[in-house]
């Protein structure tokens, strides 16, 4: 049998154990995942008892919709495509979009932010251009462009300003002691711009993907509904809305919704492994 | 020693005069402290004299010529914490030579001369946000005396730490100092670190600043607060000062 003092230290012991800071984490996260699965059973709950209270065909229930996406998945919709065909396709688009606005918004955003009389020249015509829902531009698009570029294009809209203005705002914040430090030991302007910007504003620009990433998901819709093709989860949306079919459209909402998640956690995962340094200064 | 540097400024921002004709010179691998007010322009003078900031009139001159960064070796360690957050502790110190473009192999026996110097050994991988406050500026300070500097300008750098940390990290200066002998122009409004640090100390008036007090330090090293030279001078500049 134990004596008490030594169950004393055990316990002690135990205690010292609990407050290492691994396991205070694992735990913590493991508080997280469990409270995110309550929320979501909940939601799926209420929306169950909703859809049974009105029994109506405009309100369809989870068990509908899993149906649907298992028939979507399955035997594709009323033109053959596959729940997989429609996702592959919108991501292709979405990623294209979304690639030219990086590709683009970071460039000129470090140029304006380096030259700033390049901005403030230009102000008049980008800031209301910045205003412009990107579903105003579907005529435009419509007629001028065609195929795989009119999707680009209202994607492109979308997720082009959140990524330019991250980087441009991102410039003037550098510190300046950081510049300093390079100019005493007489750094040229490219080196300064290479060594001391680009890393200072690397989150922003990160951030500012993110936000972009976001909103050219949200353009999908628009995009899908003029692109012509019957392939994409926009056009499955639209498809069966012409159809009054809920279970089939929610299956699109979702998925989008879902393809938004992952994109997002994966430049999460790449900013928190770049970025190290100021994610644990925050902390 | 032959004289290293001559500052002769005048500098005004926006009507304010901060230095009418300051002029003074440094010695070659002397230690000066220039001692001042707050607000009677120390951390203009640093700029000026890193060449950070060009003035009104006259100029900082090193080995005859007008400073220029690219050209001179300079350093600064500043008051604030100036590490880049983005960079371990080896690639903070590597700053100057990398700027400098110093070859590969002659730059990796400088770093680890400056870290050993230091005593940041082990610590070469850490970034800045995982090192104490103490430690940030040894990292400042091995940055600064890692290249061959003509002039180090040191702006308060000890400023911002406890009591205790700036003690230890006076000392450690002036080991760095005595070892490697590069010409240091130390900023302080403190009499007392002045004077442990000093082979000389400037005194700068309130605004415009002029050269208020020159004065040799012959404190034998390694110097105590206690010794009666110590608390002579010290009670000189205080009245020179008056109420800090």
């Amino acid at each position: 049998m134990k004596s008490a003092s030594e169950e004393a230290v055990n316990a002690a012991r135990e205690g010292i154990m609990l407050a290492k800071p691994e396991q205070g984490r694992l735990a913590a996260s493991v508080r997280v995942w469990i409270t995110n699965a309550a929320v979501l059973l909940a939601f799926v709950l209420l929306w169950e008892a909703t859809a049974q209270y009105f029994e109506s065909p405009f309100i369809p229930a989870p068990s509908a919709v899993l149906r649907a996406a298992i028939k979507l998945l399955i035997q594709g919709d009323v033109n053959g495509h596959t729940l997989w065909a429609h996702t592959g396709m919108s991501l292709l688009r979405v990623l294209a979009g979304f690639i030219a606005a990086a590709v683009m918004g970071v460039p000129l955003g470090l140029l304006m932010g380096l030259y700033p009389g390049l901005y403030r020249g230009t102000r008049s015509l980008i800031e209301p251009l910045r205003f412009i829902p990107p579903l105003a531009w579907i005529p435009i698009a419509l007629v001028t462009l065609t195929g795989f570029t009119r999707y680009v294009f209202i994607i492109w809209l979308g997720a082009f300003f959140p990524i330019f203005v991250a980087t441009l705002v991102g410039v003037p914040r550098v510190e300046i002691l950081h510049k300093n430090v390079a100019l005493v030991h007489g750094a040229s302007r490219s080196w300064i711009v290479r060594k001391v910007v680009i890393p200072s504003i690397l989150p922003d620009i990160l951030g500012g993907m993110r936000v972009g990433l976001g909103v050219g998901w949200m353009c999908i819709v628009a995009a899908e509904m003029i692109g012509g093709e019957s392939v994409g989860l926009g056009k499955l949306i639209l498809k069966y809305a012409e159809m009054l079919r809920m279970a089939e459209i929610v299956v699109g909402m979702i998925i989008i919704g879902l393809c938004g998640l992952l994109m997002n956690e994966v430049l999460l995962v790449i900013e928190r492994r770049l970025f190290r340094w100021r994610w644990e200064v925050r902390l | 020693m032959k004289n290293k540097i001559q500052v002769a400024v005048t500098q005004r921002f926006n009507g304010l005069t901060v230095f009418d004709r300051l002029q003074f010179s440094v010695r070659e691998n002397e230690f000066l402290c220039v001692l001042g007010k707050s607000g009677c322009g120390k951390t203009t003078l640093a700029n000026l004299m890193t060449g950070l900031v060009p003035a009104t009139q006259g100029g900082v001159t090193i080995d005859g010529e007008p400073v220029n960064p690219k050209r001179h070796e300079l350093a600064f360690v500043f008051q604030e914490p100036s590490l880049w957050p983005w960079r371990n502790v080896r690639d903070n110190v590597n700053i100057g030579l990398e700027i400098k473009q110093v070859p590969r192999d002659e730059a990796g026996r400088r770093l680890d001369e400056m870290i050993e110097l230091v005593g940041l050994q082990g610590f070469e991988n850490y970034y800045p946000y995982q090192i104490s406050g103490g430690m940030k500026q040894r990292v400042a300070i091995a940055r600064a005396f890692a290249v061959d500097a003509d002039l180090i300008l040191m702006d308060e750098p000890f400023a911002a730490l406890d009591a205790q940390t700036r003690q230890a990290m006076q000392a450690e200066v002036l080991r760095i100092w005595e070892r490697l002998k590069h010409t240091v122009v130390f900023i302080t409004h403190s009499l007392e670190e002045a004077i442990y640090l000093a082979e000389r100390i400037i005194v700068l008036s309130d605004k415009p600043a002029t050269i208020k007090g020159d004065f040799v330090v012959e404190v034998p090293r390694p110097r105590d607060f206690a010794h009666p030279g110590f608390i002579e001078l010290r009670k000189r500049l205080g009245e020179l000062i008056g109420v800090w």
